[in-house]
């Protein structure tokens, strides 16, 4: 256990280290913060005294030790464009793009399952085939697209819905965070962008439930399970449910990262105010210190993710918990 | 094989007419329509400008009194322009042929650029293993920690850091190809990886060691025909999420710029008049965009059953 | 009245170039109590008769006409839902592998359990009482306690316990075995054989045995049914059948089992074909003139020793870690030492995981032993300090590997194969005398050289293992590794491709290592033999020595455990070629 969860977490510390240091090095090379803090006719000597000031001179591994520490808790560094600290920046969108996230992965997880084992189990059957080709559709246009023309209908031509922001919404935990969930015009704005995002996200947990469900039907102790007269209800989903969910598991994991990036798209066609809208602008602004915590932001997440995701195999699988998944043996 | 030493006693054509990969192709009426649809597509897109009415980015072929006409069954529609006009009195069929051009261009190099390095760099951690497997699965996993879009943002952003305005322009192609082209690489990677893993353990990978045959060879000649499968499936599958990716990208303004179109500035330029009820300057591009992205998705997606019933 | 009656029972697989009629109509019954085999070389269709007796045949396959009848009820034309009741219920099946026939992630007691509940009224709490009490039947010790394990828990013996256990545990009338031991090695084999007749008879239960080991049919059978290409050709009593086979396919069949108790210069070869097609005659080459004689003299006889293993040892990893104290390894080979004399066919015979397979690859250089060396023809080869293998020694050293489909690169044409080893080491003057060559080649392995032009998937695993040799030939070879080379085959190509190796062997002057799992096999192969156990050489001897004197244990228990058919007299055939 010890021996596995430590693996784990070594190759996290190295895929966050690596992360930080692509970061670091856009903050510290690429955006030259001393540029952007004077004006065109500074000085070289003012400039110096800026740069001895802010620690430029010093050596890329004080430096680089010295970004570390200050992202660990939280610091930045100030944003170009805002002018604000981009720590307070990303704290102030982030509870708008998790709402959004979560909210989609749900239903993504809620919808997607089920109709993967359902056209899984009727390879066949018409309607198996019918959902199979819509989600083939679903997935052939592109999100924005799908965002823009729900907006079409329901805001513009039926006038139901917003097309844009998050509605109303409500200070929780002291502040520390805002949540549209409490009020009926927050539920509201975030019906349209919810659906825009988990609809790509849907078809994509369906089409691997498939698959894996028809890998694992073709097993030999499926065939087993069959032939010692099971139910089909506990062949399906008692045995080869289960087995599916290994793989399964690993998609969602990297789908909740995923969505998170995508919802740059959905937060900028519904002007929806989250940290995706804020990459963006910063893109557009370069904003270097904006584009290097989110950057280090989203790798985190990923991480975070994929380590409760390995975590969850572990709970499934009971051939990791004796660590008898080793190299093959040698006749 | 190309160099072979042995003239084969029936011809190519006869052999691939015969192969269970063409039987099924021709068992499958929704692909053989898709594979025709995506075909007739892509050389209209090729052939854009013999086949388009006129050339929307000839600004003396244009005429503003022609601005904002809708397609031509509609009430007020010119049959000169069969998908309507934009704003600026642009044809929209037109618009599309070039459009659609400029995004398969880019979708069709990114991709290679991704199957090379992907092909390459799998055949290597999965022939040789060890060291060089744990350097480039590394790389692979950090790069899966940042999703396309995220990848292709930031490097967008941080060459306009570097250039100045001016020059991005020129570039924005050749950065757009090499930020969707860096950021797929790893698919390949990862299925050529483990694909090679196994043949490496094949008996016939044994006996061309036997004979001295040096890794190069073996992996290039011996192991890749062997993978071309997946790789194929994969490359099919990544043409269409990478001329979506494209379209994306310039929906978010840092793709493609608006002299040279492509089918996802048509639509982001068309979004402002959607709602002034000119819809056919943005439905027109995104469904031949959906189009063009469905077929290519329902050939990918055939392949992947032909070729490997088993591959998720 | 017999329990189970098949009429007439025709199967047909309909694929993309037509219909393959897989069982031709065949009648059999099986009494209650009776254990029946059914054995047949593969693509005998033997397989599926289980699949559709219990209902479970696999599109494309389907029943094309006949009838099964159970128990006095018709059942092939049973709902699937009135089929669920029987299977389990009324019929078991076991399946050939025990390590993919369990579910992973499910403990052994939950399978048994929810299979008893499923066919009785049973509590939960009394079915798992008597899963323990069933556990304890087939021999799992400990049963209480392994009840709660998981399936990868158990060795591949252990698990096809538990199959079996599953396979009974609703006390069905009928249980249907394909190739219930072929995954497993011999002293397990024999052990779980026993254990399933001990449970047919004390459970009064009918049993089909479907396999292609005529050992196997031997040890367990009461009658025999032989197929062939889809129909039963023969049906008996298991004893008369093998000892006087009728049919010219069963005479064959047996011809070619190897015998253990006496080494034969050739297997007498029954060519069997439906057309009546006289074989063919193998060109016998003039070696002074023909390619294969163009290569370095091999001095001949005596007792000069050609290779030799000195103290080889192999650690794999199998568990890497970056903390030292977590690094596990196991060693495949322990301290080997052997040598191999010029033109004798060495002999390593073990169970699966005994090293022998690992022994043939650091000879080959194909693994770096860990320590020790490989010295042939006075030169280190192989070992942590030798020189990379010379082109002119890698060209002496050849293997023929097991597995007759990944032996062969799919995407490469036959001729392209065997071209390769003369145009890469340029032992041939041009492309055009390298192409006569390979046709001369694969004419001598009796494949005829039009093969040059196809593909590997055109041949039969017998013909892609002929391709296999002609390639190892084709560097003009004077050491040459056998690793199973025919353990997958079927008996009689593997009769056809032992001789084609003895007969290649007198003609070239080659040196054999020849690995096997089958006691039989090599007692026919070999001059010398070596036995390994857990990576060690526990006897070496000459064959003769081996097998009528055993000196170590383990070997006499290997021999005991050897199934015996006892060999007929082919003397009252008459086509037997010798």
């Amino acid at each position: 256990m010890i021996r596995y969860i430590s693996g784990r977490l070594a190759q996290s510390f190295i895929v966050m280290f690596v992360v930080a240091a692509v970061a670091f090095a856009l903050f510290d090379f690429v955006g030259d913060p001393v540029r952007q803090m004077v004006t065109e006719d500074a000085s070289q000597a003012e400039i110096e005294r800026l740069r001895e000031m802010m620690g430029l001179n010093d050596s890329v591994a004080v430096q680089f030790w010295r970004y570390v520490s200050g992202a660990v808790q939280g610091d930045f560094g100030v944003s170009y464009f805002h002018k604000r600290p981009v720590g307070v920046l990303l704290q102030e969108r982030m509870p708008a793009t998790f709402e959004l996230a979560g909210t989609s992965v749900l239903l993504s997880i809620l919808l997607g399952i089920p109709l993967g084992v359902y056209t899984g189990l009727h390879r066949n059957g018409r309607i198996a085939r019918g959902l199979m080709a819509v989600s083939l559709v679903g997935i052939s246009i592109p999100t924005f697209l799908i965002g823009i023309m729900l907006i079409y209908l329901f805001s513009v031509v039926l006038g139901w819905l917003p097309s844009f922001g998050r509605g109303e919404t409500t200070e929780v935990f002291g502040g520390a965070w805002t949540t549209g969930f409490l009020t009926t015009s927050g539920l509201r704005a975030l019906i349209l962008p919810s659906i825009t995002l988990a609809l790509f996200q849907t078809t994509m947990v369906m089409r691997l439930v498939r698959a894996e469900m028809l890998d694992v039907m073709r097993t030999d102790y499926i065939k087993f399970a069959r032939a010692r007269g099971l139910r089909d209800r506990v062949v399906h989903f008692r045995h080869a449910l289960k087995n599916t969910l290994m793989p399964v598991v690993t998609v969602i994991g990297l789908q909740l990262g995923a969505v998170i990036a995508f919802a740059i798209i959905t937060e900028s066609v519904f002007q929806w105010p989250g940290m995706g809208r804020l990459f963006l602008q910063a893109i557009q602004q370069v904003d270097i210190p904006v584009m290097s915590a989110y950057l280090i932001m989203i790798a985190f997440f990923f991480v975070v993710i994929n380590l409760i995701t390995d975590l969850t195999y572990y709970a499934i699988d009971p051939r990791l918990r004796s660590g008898a998944l080793k190299g093959n043996a040698h006749a | 094989m190309r160099n072979s030493v042995f003239a084969p006693p029936v011809t190519r054509w006869q052999r691939i007419r015969q192969s269970d990969l063409m039987l099924s192709f021709l068992e499958s009426p929704v692909t053989v329509i898709a594979a025709v649809g995506a075909l007739l597509m892509i050389f209209a897109a090729l052939g854009a400008g013999v086949i388009a009415f006129h050339d929307p980015y000839d600004m003396a072929s244009i005429d503003i009194f022609d601005s904002n006409l809708p397609p031509a069954w509609v009430e007020g529609g010119d049959a000169r322009y069969p998908l309507g006009t934009d704003a600026v009195g642009r044809g929209i069929f037109s618009t599309i042929l070039y459009g659609s051009r400029m995004s398969i261009f880019i979708g069709v190099t990114s991709v290679a650029l991704s199957l090379v390095i992907g092909v390459t760099a799998g055949l290597i951690a999965g022939y040789r293993g060890g060291f060089m497997d744990a350097v480039i699965m590394r790389i692979a996993e950090v790069q899966l920690a940042l999703p396309t879009i995220l990848v292709a943002l930031l490097i967008s952003g941080i060459l306009r850091a570097i250039a100045p305005p001016s020059t991005m322009d020129k570039v924005a192609i050749l950065v757009l190809i090499l930020s969707i082209g860096l950021s797929n690489w790893v698919q390949f990677a990862r299925a050529v990886r483990a694909s090679t893993m196994v043949e490496r353990s094949q008996e016939y990978v044994l006996a061309a060691r036997l004979i001295g045959i040096g890794p190069l060879t073996i992996m290039f000649r011996h192991i890749l025909p062997n993978v071309m499968g997946p790789i194929m499936v994969i490359a099919t599958l990544n043409l269409s999420g990478a001329i979506l990716t494209e379209a994306t990208l310039s929906f978010l303004g840092v793709g493609v710029p608006p002299t040279q179109p492509s089918l996802g500035t048509l639509i982001n330029g068309g979004t402002d008049y959607l709602f002034s009820g000119s819809w056919w300057i943005t439905i027109f591009p995104g469904a031949a965009l959906a189009l063009l992205v469905l077929t290519v998705n329902l050939v990918g997606d055939w392949l992947r059953d032909a070729l490997n019933p088993t591959l998720g | 009245m017999s329990l189970l009656d098949l009429r007439n029972l025709r199967i047909d697989f309909d694929t993309r170039r037509g219909t393959v009629e897989a069982v031709r109509g065949i009648d059999l019954s099986i009494a209650r109590g009776e254990i029946v085999g059914i054995v047949g070389e593969s693509g005998a269709g033997k397989s599926t008769i289980g699949n559709a007796v219990i209902g479970l045949l696999e599109p494309p396959g389907r029943i094309a006409g006949g009838e099964v009848w159970f128990d006095g009820q018709r059942i092939d034309t049973l709902s699937e839902a009135a089929m669920r009741r029987i299977r389990g219920r009324r019929i078991g099946m076991i399946f050939q592998d025990p390590m993919t026939s369990l579910n992973p992630l499910l403990t052994i007691g939950d399978q048994i359990a929810e299979t008893i509940c499923q066919h009785s009224d049973t509590s939960r709490a009394e079915a798992l009482r008597q899963a323990v009490a069933l556990l304890a039947e087939v021999g799992i010790p400990n049963p209480e306690q392994r009840m709660n394990e998981y399936p990868h828990q158990f060795s591949g013996g252990m698990r096809q316990r538990v199959v079996i256990t599953l396979a009974l545990c609703a006390n069905p009338d009928l249980v249907i075995c394909d190739e219930p031991t072929t995954a497993l090695d011999v002293s397990v084999q024999a052990q779980i054989l026993s254990l399933l007749r001990r449970l047919c008879r004390e459970r009064n239960v009918g049993a089909i045995f479907i396999t292609h080991d005529m050992g196997v049919i031997s040890e367990v059978t009461d009658r025999v049914a032989v197929m062939h290409h889809g129909l039963i050709v023969e049906t008996g009593d298991t004893q008369t059948v093998l000892a006087h086979p009728r049919h010219a396919y069963s005479q064959s069949l047996l011809s070619a089992v190897p015998r253990a108790d006496a080494r034969l210069a050739r297997f007498p070869q029954l060519d069997y074909r439906e057309d009546g097609a006289p074989p063919e005659e193998r060109q016998v080459i003039d070696l002074s003139t023909h390619w294969l004689g163009r290569r370095g003299k091999a001095v001949q006889g005596g007792d000069q020793t050609l290779l030799e293993a000195r103290n080889l040892t192999m650690r794999f990893v199998s568990h890497r870690s970056i903390i030292p104290a977590w690094r596990r390894d196991f060693t495949a080979v322990d301290d080997l030492s052997f040598d191999i004399k010029r033109g004798e066919t060495f002999g390593l015979v073990g169970e699966s995981g005994s090293g022998k397979s690992t022994v043939a690859r650091m000879i080959a250089g194909l693994y770096t032993p860990s320590v020790g060396q490989v010295v042939y023809d006075g030169q280190v080869i192989g070992g942590t300090d030798a020189q990379p293998m010379a082109a002119k020694v890698r060209q002496q050293i050849q293997m023929i590997f097991q597995d007759p489909f990944s032996s062969l690169n799919r995407r490469m044409r036959v001729g392209d194969i065997v071209a390769e080893p003369i145009l890469h080491h340029g032992l041939a003057a041009s492309r055009s005398e390298a192409q006569s060559v390979v046709a001369d080649l694969l004419d001598h392995v009796g494949l005829g050289a039009d093969a040059a032009h196809k593909y590997p998937h055109a041949f039969s695993g017998g013909q892609r293992q002929r391709i296999s040799i002609a390639r190892a030939l084709a560097t003009r070879p004077q050491f040459l590794i056998c690793d199973e080379p025919t353990s997958a085959l079927d008996v009689s190509i593997q009769a056809q491709i032992l001789n084609l190796l003895k007969d290649l062997q007198a003609e070239l002057g080659l040196t054999l290592l020849f690995i096997s799992h089958d006691l039989p096999v090599i007692r026919q192969m070999c001059d010398r033999v070596g036995v390994m156990k857990s990576g060690k050489l526990v006897e070496l001897a000459a064959a003769e020595d081996i097998f009528e004197a055993p000196k170590h244990p383990y070997t006499t228990e290997l021999l005991s455990l050897m199934p015996r058919v006892t060999a007929p007299d082919a003397s009252e055939w008459a086509a037997v070629k010798g």
